[in-house]
């Protein structure tokens, strides 16, 4: 393990290592606070963005991202030392899942719930909403998996680990919820590629 | 392998070169398969186009990093500043029970005071000659002119006069034997033979004070006296407690002491001091556990403690003495964590505030998470108590004890109800209760507050 990697480093996203995320988790566990920064600044925007997919809304997404950090602030102790990205994912989204569930209305499943109000939803700006429009009528199992792998670049072996299943289901959600996304974008696609 | 897995290998840059291969040809061979492909690829352009402009809050992203890292700057403030206190408490623990310890065993010393201790008697013939004196004399060689001069006069305590037939105590007893050895009457001659020359030898005149008392040891057979001698060190004056044990239950021995009436209260016992009965120093183990606390907010808790004390009996069935000990406290207390885009004064106990000013109103709401905190604390402390017997049956007593003291949180005080066994001689079983009432903070926050606790207590103490 390369020590203190993390302070030497020039921030740039390219040059951070798994080890060196780690690295800074354990001295963040152990009262760091030059090591919170760091990981705060490398994961800060990532979870924002896995808080907004996940609820559809900003100020919801505000509310479990500020409740995600106290949660790795409070439980830092708790780090294995293992991966650092999987577990403040993991964190990330079980504070999501619990701000679905504080807040749901309705008496739908929860891979069935669809987060929030938003008023961009029917207002078809351009393909980056569309597409973040029907990311949330996908069923949240199918969702989540798709945020962590394509929005949020995590691996397979990351994503199991965060939603707690095996690889092979992990890339099995992956899978449909692409198939199942490219199906609702169609038309739009169609459309896009007959323009061009 | 089913039609898009190639394709999603190489969305996911797993594709190998030949799997490439394979892939284009597939795309050639389907249209629909390669107008999937193109959707795909369309879709990551846009999302990571969509992560490259996405609109993130910075001045609350910025704020909630800020307060969290303020936040453990100020832990690490806490945590420094108490492991110097501790460190600064630790080197007092070590110091005060140590001072505590010093000045009780001093104490004991000074009630005790060896020279009377040592062959002491309990009938207040505090002016027999010590063995010190004799101790000063075989050392230092002196010579028989010194003593000579020295004990022409009768030496207080000796023989106080010519008609008092108290024999005196051993060293004065080893004396008299030598000024028989070094007199020049007949009876000397008995025993000069079994002394050694080279010996201390103070020239007595025996015959002008006290040739009465000499006439006390004349009845007494020579191998007493060889045993009373062997007892005795002859050059520096060592007493050999067994050997003086021996002889004092020697019936013959005996027989000559009670001669007088006051022979009989002469005791023998090294240890015996006028002020501490024989079964006095009491060392006393206690392992408590928990019934009931009062104070502490938390849930599953075990507390375990631990006392050892010291003790002396003062008077009889009361004693004073020294404790020290430790209670471990272990549990899992809920705690909650507030944000609040309002400032929110002091925090209160289980409770940590962080603070977001945030004076643009986007997040008023707030946000409690709820946690669980670990606890596992000790604390030791160290203190005097009084202790008291007020039921006494057969092998059986009842004693209360109450104790002061401090710990490394503060004051602690405790009452204890102790019953006790007499196993066998010296080993005493107890068993009891013990309430203690102590200042003390078992929270992240460290405020401190009036605790109080009620355990079981069981353990061990000798007396010697």
């Amino acid at each position: 393990m390369i020590k203190s990697g993390y302070k030497r480093l020039r921030f740039d996203e390219k040059n951070i290592t798994k080890e060196i995320l780690n690295e800074a988790g354990l001295e963040f566990a152990n009262g760091s606070q030059e090591a919170f920064n760091f990981l705060y600044k490398v994961f800060s925007k990532k979870v924002y963005r896995f808080c907004v997919r996940m609820l559809d809304n900003h100020d919801a997404a505000k509310d479990a991202f500020q409740e995600t950090f106290i949660r790795i602030y409070e439980f830092r102790k708790m780090f294995s030392g293992k991966n650092f990205e999987s577990w403040l994912f993991t964190i990330a989204r079980n504070t999501c899942i619990n701000y679905i569930r504080r807040h749901k209305t309705n008496t739908k499943s929860l891979d069935e719930v669809e987060i929030g109000f938003n008023p961009r939803r029917h207002l078809g700006i351009g393909i980056k909403e569309q597409i973040e429009e029907k990311l949330n009528q996908l069923p949240i199992a199918l969702k989540e998996a798709f945020v962590l792998r394509d929005m949020e670049d995590l691996t397979y072996e990351q994503i199991a680990e965060v939603l707690e299943i095996d690889i092979s289901l992990a890339k099995v959600r992956v899978h449909r919820a692409r198939l199942k996304l490219k199906e609702l974008l169609k038309p739009l696609l169609k459309e896009i590629n007959e323009a061009t | 392998m089913k039609r898009h897995d190639l394709l999603f290998r190489y969305l996911d840059g797993e594709i190998t070169r030949d799997e490439d291969k394979i892939l284009r040809e597939l795309i050639k061979e389907d249209p629909e398969l390669g107008e999937d492909f193109e959707s795909f690829l369309e879709i990551d352009y846009h999302i990571n186009k969509s992560n490259e402009e996405f609109n993130y809050p910075q001045d609350f992203i910025n704020q909630v990093g800020n307060q969290i890292s303020n936040q453990i700057a100020v832990d690490n403030q806490v945590r420094q500043l108490r492991s110097e206190l501790r460190r600064k408490y630790a080197t007092r623990f070590v110091l005060v029970p140590a001072m505590f310890a010093t000045l009780f065993f001093a104490f004991l010393i000074s009630i005790q005071n060896p020279e009377i201790d040592f062959l002491a008697i309990s009938s207040n013939n505090s002016d027999y000659s010590k063995i010190s004196d004799y101790s000063k004399i075989a050392n230092n060689n002196l010579n028989i002119e010194k003593e000579k001069i020295s004990l022409k006069k009768p030496r207080k305590g000796v023989f106080q006069n010519k008609n008092d037939l108290t024999p005196p105590s051993l060293p004065s007893l080893s004396k008299s034997l030598e000024i028989i050895n070094n007199s020049q009457s007949d009876n000397s001659e008995i025993y000069s033979d079994n002394l050694n020359s080279s010996d201390v030898t103070i020239e007595y005149d025996a015959e002008q004070d006290y040739h009465s008392s000499v006439d006390v040891y004349q009845k007494v057979d020579k191998p007493q006296f060889t045993q009373l001698e062997d007892a005795i060190n002859p050059t520096n004056f060592k007493l050999n407690k067994s050997q003086l044990n021996n002889i004092s239950n020697n019936n013959l021995f005996n027989e000559q002491f009670t001669v007088n009436p006051k022979l009989q209260n002469i005791n023998l016992n090294p240890f015996q001091s006028s002020f501490i009965s024989q079964s006095n120093i009491q060392i006393n183990s206690l392992v408590g556990t928990d019934i009931y606390q009062v104070g502490v907010s938390s849930t599953n808790q075990i507390i375990n403690s631990f006392t050892q004390s010291f003790a002396a009996e003062i008077t009889s069935g009361s004693s004073l003495g020294l404790e020290a000990g430790y209670i471990q406290f272990k549990s899992n207390a809920k705690k909650i964590t507030e944000i609040s885009s309002k400032p929110v004064k002091n925090g209160f106990n289980g409770l940590t505030i962080l603070e977001l000013d945030n004076n643009s109103g986007d997040n008023p709401m707030l946000i409690r998470v709820e946690g669980i905190q670990s606890i596992n604390h000790k604390m030791f402390w160290v203190g005097v108590f009084y202790e008291r017997n007020f039921l006494e049956l057969n092998d059986f007593n009842v004693s209360s004890r109450v104790s002061f003291g401090i710990s490394d949180n503060g004051v602690i005080s405790s009452l204890k109800l102790i019953g006790k066994y007499n196993l066998t001689k010296g080993i005493i079983l107890t068993f009891g209760s013990d309430a203690k009432i102590f200042e003390g903070s078992f929270n992240e926050n460290q405020i401190n507050r009036i605790n109080s606790t009620f355990s079981l207590i069981y353990g061990i103490k000798f007396a010697f």
